[in-house]
């Protein structure tokens, strides 16, 4: 049987109709998470009314403006913000929706290129030893520094120490697996290279640690791991970094997001149609990683939400990779904001104190992978 | 129902489009109706499970009905009086002779490395992949979940600290360990080894769920980072609130001995018999099945054409692989880089030929361990020996890796 041209166009339309239909909705639910989210209280259990949160939002943005171009409002700031209930709750609350669902980008977008060029439905982004790599910035900085490493005043240094050791790890990685393979560069060896790295550091690390520093440092060790610098995501200390590892790493990626395609071919097939895969690879994976590092000094070790927002999205929005980014985005944000309430809500709690946002990430992400998989018709490519 | 004009046309489309991929796809339906449980299969599995309901019920009915001297718990008392008895007779009273826990050690390192390696190599076959290693299905966090509830909810501690090498002090010590009950003196291993199976049953659970009947092997592999990563996170969680709270040290000494490894633990030779009699039947099985990891490896279709029911192999090997890594798990903690390093190595001397690849993968494993060891006695037993397998383990992989794969790609499999 021949498919003609025309099916073939009305199927298309169809598709790209589906489609936009699909990110629409995403784009609402996202909102309007984003605005119960405002609504929910953190001081008390309660809510405030979506229309008083809104009106707080606007007050907000009205009075940053003011401040940057010396309206005459601003002189009387107090007495605005005294008109407007629940105000300071709402602005630290926008802040702490607007960091996570940053970071649920960040995060779903650094998985799917690492799930694209490594062909491998488990390929997460920490495997090039970015993970290994956060841990032995912390375990430096612990030994410069001691108790003190953990506190707010070294908040840069924990961002810098971070992405000096985990490029110069992916770059040795990259290095060391171009010339083993005979100066040709195949996805088998990266990876190879990658998990011997990450382990031998990860061990070497787990034996030298308790035995060089003293119980609290070794204390404050083990927190900086566990929570990173912001667990709740609500101060914005790094943010400078965060916002530059944003523009540095997505930008790029945004822009090749049609080439990114091409990532999955074989380098003899790719050259054939006359494109360099090992090229888009090597700096799809650099920039990735630069997205990667930031959330990991941020959060901690969370891998698992880089390996369910793609599996999501190929689901939804098929495995083309301009339709994935945009969706990667936003149910990254979504799956973070439905986080952030699980531990708003278990804040509450007498017996736990302050939770980690990074297993709350796992422990939610957990039934949402295996309710994907028992639901994935086609095969994950 | 009236559609438009454009809407008419996709419908065509889409059912000319369907009606080609059914007829594409009439022998994989007959295939699916083919392996689906039969009734037969049901009724058998009920049998089994009613005549194991009916064997427990009758031991409570002998315990409390007629005699409460006789239980399980004396039944198996009994039997390992006599193994005790025999392996007294072969060995020695092992409180008399030192030699034996040195023994007993380097019997435990040596067929754990070739249990893991042996579990590493079926992984490979299965899972076509070079980088698959034994705990790509959860088996080392499903461990970890055991100990952790073990140690949480299970713990009794000794009431007889073993403070100072005096003889008064030793005999209440043997005392108290000779009264204590099963799950005081075992309960450690057997939740551990629960726990990994358990983790890698709903693993395949989940696997056979989402294939619709077959199990397949992405699935799987998912599966097993889902449940490794997710545990990992609450178990380091724990760990830190055990550390803040000031508890007990031990409880949080028994979880990172499970991670760094421990092989001074098989003394009583019912514990090591316990642990080589699995092992080594779980070897044996898994070499007779070499030839049919040879057929796997060619890849499912290939093999369904030569009649081998894959999905039922695959199983088989999964299961073996499991009972072998979670021995090793439950007895020595884990171990990391032996069930992936060793097969590549084996691979090198011996070809890709399964039925020669798993026995000496067997040996390269235990002989893998063994070096760890002497090089832990020739450095003066300066850190644990876990330690030296690790870094040892990823050294010596790196090191051959680089040399060797330059001169021409081998290809793995």
């Amino acid at each position: 049987m021949q498919i003609g041209l025309e099916e073939i166009i009305t199927l298309r339309k169809a598709d790209r109709k589906k489609l936009r239909t699909r990110t629409v909705l995403s784009i609402v639910v996202l909102l309007v998470l984003f605005w119960a989210f405002l609504c929910t209280r953190t001081v008390e259990i309660g809510l405030i009314s979506p229309v008083q949160a809104l009106s707080n939002v606007f007050t907000y943005v009205k009075l940053s403006l003011a401040q940057i171009f010396h309206w005459s409002i601003f002189d009387d700031q107090l007495a605005v913000i005294q008109a407007q209930p629940y105000y300071y709750e709402t602005v630290t609350r926008l802040e702490g929706a607007v960091q996570a669902v940053v970071l649920g980008a960040v995060l779903a977008v650094s998985g799917a290129v690492y799930q694209c060029v490594f062909r491998n439905p488990i390929a997460t982004p920490t495997m090039l030893g970015v993970s290994s790599g956060v841990r032995l910035s912390n375990f430096v900085l612990v030994l410069q520094y001691s108790t003190i490493a953990s506190t707010a005043t070294l908040v840069t240094l924990r961002y810098i120490y971070g992405y000096v050791f985990s490029i110069g790890i992916l770059v040795v990685v990259l290095v060391v697996a171009h010339f083993m393979g005979n100066k040709k560069s195949s996805v088998a060896d990266v990876l190879l290279v990658g998990s011997i790295v990450s382990r031998l550091l990860s061990q070497g690390l787990r034996v030298v640690q308790s035995y060089v520093m003293d119980d609290d440092a070794y204390l404050v060790l083990q927190q900086m791991n566990l929570y990173g610098t912001d667990a709740n995501l609500g101060n914005s200390q790094g943010a400078i970094f965060r916002l530059c590892a944003l523009l540095v790493g997505m930008l790029p990626l945004y822009f090749m997001r049609f080439s990114l395609n091409v990532v999955s071919f074989e380098d003899e097939d790719a050259k054939c149609l006359g494109i360099s895969a090992s090229r888009i690879r090597t700096a799809s994976l650099i920039f990735s990683t630069i997205l990667m590092v930031a959330a990991q000094v941020q959060l901690g070790d969370v891998a698992l939400l880089a390996l369910l927002v793609p599996h999501i999205c190929r689901y939804v929005f098929g495995a083309n990779f301009q339709d994935m980014l945009v969706g990667c985005i936003l149910y990254g944000g979504i799956i973070m904001l439905v986080c952030k309430v699980v531990v708003a809500l278990l804040s509450f709690s007498p017996y736990l104190g302050v939770m980690s946002m990074n297993v709350i990430i796992n422990v939610i992400s957990m039934p949402l992978l295996i309710f994907v998989l028992l639901k994935e018709r086609r095969g994950w490519a | 129902m009236k559609l438009s004009d454009s809407k008419q046309k996709e419908l065509n489309a889409r059912i000319r489009i369907n009606m080609e991929q059914e007829q594409n796809n009439l022998y994989g339906n007959q295939e699916k109706q083919r392996h689906s449980l039969g009734r037969e299969k049901r009724n058998t599995i009920l049998l089994g499970v009613a005549l194991l309901v009916i064997f427990l019920l009758s031991c409570i009915f002998l315990t409390i009905v007629v005699d409460s001297n006789y239980s399980l718990a004396w039944a198996a008392r009994q039997v390992i009086l006599r193994v005790n008895d025999i392996t007294d007779l072969i060995l020695g009273n092992h409180l008399q002779s030192g030699i034996q826990y040195f023994l007993c050690q380097i019997a435990t390192a040596v067929v754990a490395g070739a249990a893991l390696a042996v579990a590493g190599v079926s992984f490979q076959g299965v899972f076509h992949n070079p980088m698959a290693s034994p705990t790509l299905l959860g088996v080392e966090s499903g461990g970890a979940m055991g100990t952790m509830v073990f140690v949480l909810f299970f713990y009794q501690p000794m009431l007889t600290p073993f403070l100072n090498n005096s003889v008064s002090e030793f005999s209440a010590y043997a005392l108290e360990y000779n009264n204590m009950n099963l799950i005081q003196k075992y309960g450690q291993y057997l939740f551990t080894f629960g726990g990994c199976v358990a983790v890698v049953v709903i693993v395949m659970l989940i696997a056979k769920l989402s294939g619709k009947g077959k199990i397949e092997t992405v699935p799987l592999m998912v599966g097993g980072t889902i449940f490794t990563m997710s545990i990992n996170s609450i178990l380091e969680l724990v760990q830190y609130y055990l550390s803040i709270s000031g508890a007990n040290p031990a409880l949080t000494e028994q979880i990172e001995s499970l991670q760094t490894g421990r092989y001074n633990s098989l003394q009583e030779p019912v514990l090591l018999l316990g642990f080589l009699i699995p092992v080594l039947a779980a070897i044996i099985f898994t070499t007779a099945m070499g030839g049919r990891l040879n057929i796997i490896a060619f890849g499912e279709q290939e093999a369904k054409l030569m009649g081998v029911n894959v999905g039922l192999d695959r199983t088989v090997l999964v299961m073996l692989s499991t009972i072998l890594t979670a021995a090793v798990v439950a007895f020595c903690g884990t171990i990391a880089f032996v069930g992936m390093i060793v097969p590549h190595f084996a691979r090198m001397i011996v070809g890709s030929n399964f039925r020669l690849l798993v026995p000496a993968s067997a040996f390269l494993g235990g002989i893998f361990m063994l070096l760890a060891y002497d090089i832990y006695y020739m450095t003066n037993m300066v850190v644990n020996v876990g330690h030296v397998v690790n870094i040892a383990g990823g050294l010596i992989f790196a090191v051959f890796m680089f040399r060797y794969r330059r001169r021409g790609n081998a290809d793995w499999a």
